[in-house]
């Protein structure tokens, strides 16, 4: 009984096992590139250890980053694309956004490092067809079949693994491409293909053929990959089905990932924000700033009313694709962030001195002084408690490359420095989190912040009382570094339909209701097919809409039921109120129209009822988790201060004031001056302000 | 017929030169916080909040960018969002469209001091402005400036600029090609006060509104700017709230102060010198045939950069700009070749440079001549100017010519299309696939095909449905052009070609408005020896027999493949396309870096394979065979010998493999270098060219060729213009290594593009 979530990183494949009783065991073992699969077993073997656990399990979720770098290194399969005549350099030409699509500000200033990605098919491997369908899905020119066979018996003759197929406004008109595929299955029998009005059949050729030729490259890759794996954990007694991460926080059966592969990328990041929302259900919290920082990024997602805010894009190596994905930002800061001085001026990042060398203290030869460092150098993170004493870090070192880098340069000492880097560090991820809150319409008063990922602890104590947000949790306490694979033991089986259809308000509800309809249909065969059982189905309507003219579209909601022009009306004025809680009051300008986009359906299914075990609080007193007391420095203080250490003896209920520090297996929890910790009964640790806990 | 036109008596009044007022000239209603220079910052609060002040401007920008409705603002990203001190100097702009860089503190200046005493300057009022003699780079682009104050004291301004669709005008678009001067052009609105008290004045609004051809959208901008700039000045009253005002403007102070001692750090590195180009413009209105230069001599002297444009043309036509394009087009190629690594405060940069800008130029016209084009016309052009000098001033130092971009997108190729649109209602817009330029080549890379601008930093050509959705057109075929990126050791990248005709109009003809420059000569310059990119294009196909093409299942490849009676438009025009009218456009790629002839042949063979290059052009610029699909190695060398050959009219002396020793101590590029005598020489061959006091051009091996040899793309030129241009090559007389490239007027002297100062 029970359910698994395996989380490959780029470090440690994680697992978590969440047992019926609501127990969580987490294990972690070193991830194995280039066979991430072997990780995967590994990690599954020490959780095992002969107690029958993967046969006993109901559930297995996995969450895997091969089909994402199979995209970064361009391992995938060798494809060949078909596409409308006229129109071979529709993924050439990018949109030209492929140059700056998730590309930073200061890398974009340099123009001359500026470029676009290399191509995952090169123009001699793009066959034009002769086929033409207008705007309004109407036949222009006939699909010419004898154009058509020769385009596949060309890339056939190329040696191509896979095919994609997009042809214009093929997601008004599939048959098209349907008959396509049947030509491509005619002459190259056993052949992978993916076409659009499959894949994403949504407005935009542009990104629905980044989609589908993504979605081919990767597609026989992930699907071997799984496959293996699903004989690796079959063969160890495991009957449960194997479920795999989808990156809008919603997982897929294996079986549906050749479909859907491109679903898979980049949900990395997607665990922890639904693993936020899987807690915040049990703690009363439907708005959370979900913060993961890692050694060499900074992730930031939103909950809103209990749900993780989600775009209709993503962009992966400068493609941007049609597959909706949990809205992360993301920047280059975390303990890996560099310090260094420009003229008088100290500034922290964006360059990182990544996992190798790492920051200076790992002693692996790095001589850059990094946020890690500065948190050694001020005695929060114990050198000899690094990932529970199985890392030592040189205190040494990290004074010794602050003094260098940083203290000197700006005539100051080691400590303003190092406490300055910080500073700077917690001040840029708090901003990075104002602007994902606030440019999405929302205050970040109204929020919590959940603070995760080996660094969380450490510093969300201050970017939450930067914030100004309600309450700060590391979640689950010591489990914090692996709160993303327990994310992915708690989600839901969810499938996105979609569906463009241009159209100005006033809307057909005949219509309307129609699209609704069929999208529904095919949301729910997504989420049966293999007779899931239990748990209810949720199905959501949702429309994209916008004012005439503009390209950038606002999600609303659209009622269950019956549609009526009453109905329409509704949507249209809940679009208004989002749109000007968006860009502020007076800003709507109904005058200029107001334009349908895009349909969509947002299927879920709660496949399992995973909770996690909540224990009666017990005592306040927490002195006798205290291991001892410091004298450090805080530099709201400017001084250094008696601070207690607590360690892995907080109970639930315990609570106390800070200045203290947490020194957790897996991380380390600063409490600053002025805030007050509390363990609630799950484990977490929660800080609000002193006098108001 | 042209007439006189008649100068305006006090059009004078109405002239911003950018520079910072002096509180004198400012009413004493208006009070100005004061800046206290002994007020502390600690280095962390320094960074802590100059981080925040970037983020009000990029909040400001996505909050812009997701209201408007002009295609033009958001693909084209032809907006910005600025934020600038009390008196209008920049502290922070935008990672859009640079241009505009300009226009915001050019009007800032001009309204504290004209509009402080009446109607007066109150905290919660927003001044519209597009007058161009103010700062506008041509009157379609609008700007909004709030005024924030601290305790009744002026304190900041924000600002946002976007580009209308319409504005009015004799012609659709506001792009006024047949115009005779400003009174026909989009109207001028000098800084008024459209929001009083935080209320829109409906007044106001109604006369704005009135004048343009499309107002829904022009009123949803209205909105964009009111609320972006609403956006930034609410931020920035929270921040002044936690800081502190005069931390704040000590930051904004020192922010500007850090950029100019960076930028000045940078020059410095750089040898002094003047780095001299000619570029054009051809046809200055409809019916016109001339060509008009854009001249520009950039002088580096220690820690400061002089951009004197006193030897261009007289102001003409419709193509001009005023002052604020000439500066804010030569930061378009500062700020990311020298400026890539320091923040763009341009309040500090400002100081270090310096632009001399004579009234009645193509680059500063005169009021009342015509501006309706200023911003892709002349301030184009002195970006082309401004870049053609930095990129050869960047190849002088070893450290930063990794920096350098050859001619990047030589000209905008406008298309303004009106008529019915699929929703059986009127519409005016502006065709974006031009957006798609290509970039001019590297050092040690081709050029990005297909790029963007590079005036907008971001950017993005509409997908073919997103145009198709909207308008009644049906794409032949959108790609990317063969050849269009200029020859070189490193290739200039590749532009694209759109070609549509008009579908379910029901018999309307789509009107059209084209606008464009570098048709009869290419203006996206080589390097080093590099050939230049392609030159823009309008073709229409009309009464063609595209219908048969369908018919049939099939779909024409090109233009000329489909029967019908072929006009090449000339570069300013406004026509109709009728139903079976094929209508085509190509726009310009980038120039190429170093001579050809050193490109190895397996790369040039990979851009053959590409479609990016010819088989006839890689023979005949890059001295390649291909046949069936592989280099023929042996063909490929007599091929290229025999073009050196060609270029001195004798076998080269010198292989070009003895390098220039050790004797030669200054470089003045990639190619040339300099003794200690201050004598030029090869650096491929070490051949003495001639004394430095000189231009070195006259000891290199000269062959002026026709244009058409420039680019195997470049039509006749006499079907646009009268005035006989060339196309200039520049080889070493021992090694025949190309040395340089121009394109300019058969009557001009070679220009002394490099001049080294003589220590």
């Amino acid at each position: 009984m029970g359910t698994i979530g395996v989380d490959t990183g780029g470090t440690f494949t994680d697992l978590v096992y969440l047992r019926d009783d609501g127990e969580i065991e987490v294990t972690k073992r070193p991830s194995t590139p280039p066979d991430f699969s072997k990780g995967v077993v590994d990690v599954v073997d020490a959780i095992d250890q002969d107690r029958g656990v993967l046969g006993s399990i109901d559930y297995f979720y996995h969450g895997t980053t091969v089909a994402t770098n199979a995209m970064i290194t361009g391992s995938g399969a060798k494809i060949g694309f078909i596409t409308t005549a006229g129109h071979r350099d529709i993924l050439p030409i990018m949109r030209i956004i492929g140059r700056s699509a998730g590309r930073s500000e200061s890398e974009l200033k340099q123009y001359s490092y500026s470029n676009k990605p290399t191509p995952i098919v090169p123009k001699s491997r793009i066959a034009e067809v002769f086929e033409r369908v207008d705007y309004k899905g109407a036949v222009v020119v006939p699909l010419n079949e004898d154009s058509a066979r020769e385009a596949v018996l060309m890339l056939k003759a190329l040696d191509v693994e896979a095919i994609g197929v997009c042809f214009l406004w093929s997601f008004k008109n599939r048959s098209h491409e349907r008959r396509m595929r049947e030509i491509i299955e005619e002459e190259a029998p056993g052949m992978h293909v993916s076409i659009s009005s499959d894949i994403a059949p949504a407005m935009r050729e542009y990104e629905r053929s980044a989609t589908t030729a993504v979605n081919a490259h990767i597609a026989p890759l992930l699907t071997s990959y799984l496959g293996e794996l699903q004989g690796s954990l079959s063969s160890r007694g495991m009957t449960a089905p194997l479920f795999v991460m989808q990156s809008m926080g919603g997982s897929m059966r294996a079986a549906d990932s050749e479909r859907r592969s491109v679903n898979t990328l980049a949900s990395g990041p997607a665990g922890g924000v639904v693993a936020s929302k899987f807690l915040g259900q049990m703690l009363g919290h439907p708005n959370i700033i979900c913060a993961d920082v890692g050694g060499t990024s900074f992730d930031v997602g939103l909950v809103v009313d209990g749900e993780p805010i989600i775009t209709s894009t993503s962009t992966i190596n400068q493609y941007t694709l049609l597959a909706p994905t949990i809205d992360i930002v993301s920047i280059g800061a975390g303990g890996g962030s560099i310090g260094w001085v420009d003229l008088d001026r100290l500034r922290v990042g964006p360059q990182s001195a990544g996992a190798d060398p790492g920051p200076a203290c790992y002693g692996r030869g790095g001589t850059d002084p990094t946020v890690t460092d500065a948190d050694v150098v001020l005695g929060y993170i114990d050198p000899d408690y690094f990932l529970g004493g199985n890392f030592k870090l040189d205190r040494t070192l990290a004074e010794k490359a602050i003094e260098e880098k940083v203290a000197r340069p700006l005539n100051m000492s080691v400590r303003d420095a190092a406490s300055g880097m910080i500073e700077i560090a917690n001040h840029h991820m708090s901003d990075l989190m104002r602007k994902m809150t606030i440019e999405r319409g929302y205050d970040p008063r109204d929020f919590v912040v959940y603070g995760f990922g080996g660094a969380g602890p450490v510093h969300g104590g201050a970017f939450g009382r930067e914030l100004g947000v309600q309450e700060t949790i590391f979640p689950l306490g010591n489990i914090a570094s692996a709160f993303s694979a327990l994310g992915l033991a708690v989600s839901d089986l969810t499938t996105v339909t979609q569906l463009s259809d241009l159209a100005l308000a006033p809307f057909d509800p005949a219509t309307f209701g129609k699209h609704f309809e069929v999208l529904e249909v095919e949301a729910l065969e997504n989420l049966n097919a293999d007779g899931t059982r239990g748990g209810d189905v949720t199905l959501q309507r949702i429309v994209e809409l916008r004012y005439k003219g503009q390209v950038h579209q606002v999600d609303t909601p659209v009622p269950q039921g019956k549609v009526t022009a009453k109905l329409l009306e509704d949507v249209l004025a809940e679009f208004e109120t989002r749109y000007e809680r968006l860009f502020g009051r007076g800003s709507g300008f109904r005058e200029a129209g107001i334009e349908l986009v895009t349909y969509r359906v947002v299927g879920a299914t709660r496949v399992q009822n995973a909770s996690i075990q909540k224990v009666e609080e017990g005592q306040a007193d927490a002195t006798s988790a205290r291991t001892g007391v410091e004298k450090l420095y805080w530099r709201e203080l400017g001084e250094e201060v008696e601070t207690g250490i607590y360690g892995g003896g907080l109970r639930p209920g315990m609570a106390f004031d800070g200045p203290a520090i947490i020194r957790f297996e897996a991380t380390t929890a600063l409490i600053h001056p002025g805030q007050r910790a509390r363990m609630d009964g799950y484990g977490n640790v929660r800080i609000t302000p002193q006098g108001e806990g | 017929m042209a007439r006189t036109i008649m100068k305006i008596p006090g059009s004078e009044h109405f002239y911003s030169e950018g520079k910072r007022p002096e509180l004198s000239e400012i009413s004493p209603k208006l009070k100005v916080f004061p800046y206290d220079k002994d007020h502390e910052v600690d280095p962390i609060t320094l960074e802590v909040v100059a981080h925040k002040l970037w983020q009000i401007n990029d909040e400001q920008g996505q909050t812009l960018k997701k209201i408007s409705g002009s295609p033009v603002a958001t693909d084209a990203n032809d907006f910005n969002v600025v934020l600038c001190d009390e008196l209008g100097d920049i502290v922070n702009i935008g990672p859009y469209y640079l241009p505009h860089a300009a226009n915001v503190d050019f009007m800032v200046k001009w309204t504290v001091v004209h509009r402080s005493d009446n109607p007066g300057i109150e905290q919660d009022d927003m001044f519209l402005c597009n007058d161009c003699w103010i700062g506008a780079l041509h009157p379609q682009d609008v700007a909004m400036l709030s005024p924030i104050f601290v305790d009744g004291q002026l304190f900041a301004w924000t600002g946002s600029t976007i580009h209308q669709v319409d504005l009015g005008g004799v012609n659709v678009g506001s792009w006024c090609v047949d115009a005779e001067e400003h009174f026909a052009e989009g109207m001028t609105y000098p800084p008024i006060k459209i929001v009083e008290g935080g209320m829109i004045r409906k007044d106001i609004e109604d006369v704005y509104l009135r004048r343009s051809r499309a107002p829904a959208l022009v009123g949803l901008d209205l909105r964009a700017h009111i609320a972006s700039n609403n956006v930034a000045k609410q931020r920035m009253l929270e921040l002044i709230d936690r800081y502190g005002a005069k931390t704040i403007n000590s930051v904004m102070k020192k922010q500007m102060d850090y950029a100019e001692k960076r930028f000045r750090e940078r020059l410095r590195q750089i040898p002094d010198g003047t780095w001299r180009c000619e570029t054009y413009q051809e046809v200055c209105k409809t019916q016109d045939r001339g060509v008009y230069k854009t001249v520009l001599a950039m002088t580096k002297r220690d820690d400061e950069l002089e951009f004197d444009f006193s030897e261009s043309d007289p102001n003409a036509g419709m193509i001009n700009c005023t002052r604020a394009g000439a500066v804010g087009g030569s930061t378009v190629a500062i700020m990311p070749q020298l400026c890539y690594d320091i923040p763009w405060a341009l309040g500090g940069l400002h100081r270090a440079l310096k632009f001399i800008t004579p009234v009645g130029t193509v680059i500063n016209a005169e009021f009342p001549h015509g501006v309706s084009m200023g911003s892709i016309a002349g301030t184009w052009s002195a970006t082309n100017a401004a870049n053609n000098c930095i990129a050869r001033m960047l190849a002088s130092v070893p450290e930063l010519e990794d920096r350098l971009l050859s001619g990047c997108v030589g000209s905008w190729t406008t298309v303004i299309a009106s008529g019915i649109d699929n929703n059986k209602l009127p519409f005016v817009t502006m065709i974006m696939d031009c957006m798609a330029g290509g970039w001019g080549a590297r050092t040690f890379a081709d050029g990005v095909d297909t790029a963007g601008l590079m005036a907008a930093i971001t950017g993005q050509c509409p997908n073919v449905e997103t145009n198709e959705g909207f308008y009644p057109i049906l794409y032949l075929y959108r790609r990317e052009t063969k050849d269009s990126g200029g020859p070189g050791e490193y290739r200039g990248g590749m532009g694209a070609t759109s070609c549509w005709i008009p579908h379910d109009t029901d018999g309307q003809p789509i009107d059209l408005v084209l606008a464009t420059f570098g048709q009869a000569f290419p203006t996206a310059f080589g390097v080093d020896g590099g050939y230049p990119g392609n030159t823009a294009m309008y073709k229409m196909m009309r009464d063609s027999n595209v219908d048969e093409w369908f018919a049939r299942g099939e779909i024409p490849a090109d233009i000329s493949d489909v029967e019908g009676t072929l006009e090449y438009l000339p570069p300013k025009y406004e026509t109709q396309e009728m139903p079976l009218d094929v209508f085509e456009h190509t726009w310009s790629g980038g120039g190429g870096y170093g001579d050809p002839l050193v490109r190895p042949p397996e790369k040039v063979l990979a851009d053959v394979i590409n479609d990016a290059v010819t088989v006839e052009a890689a023979r005949k610029f890059y001295g390649v065979v291909v046949a069936n699909g592989a280099v023929d190695a042996k063909a490929t060398k007599k091929e290229r010998e025999k073009i050196r050959e060609n270029r001195l009219g004798k076998t080269p002396d010198a292989t070009g493999s003895d390098g220039a020793n050790g004797d030669f101590v200054r470089r003045i590029s990639n190619r040339l270098v300099m003794d200690a005598k201050n004598n030029v020489a090869c650096q491929n061959c070490g051949h003495v060219i001639g004394p430095a006091t000189e231009n070195y051009k006259f000891g290199l091996v000269r062959k002026d060729n026709n244009i058409q040899e420039a680019n195997p793309l470049i039509v006749d030129p006499e079907l646009f213009i009268d005035p006989e241009m060339v196309f200039r090559q520049f080889f070493c007389p021992s090694c025949a290594t190309q040395i340089e490239t121009e394109v300019v007027l058969a009557a001009s002297d070679p220009v002394w593009d490099k001049q080294l100062a003589i220590k």
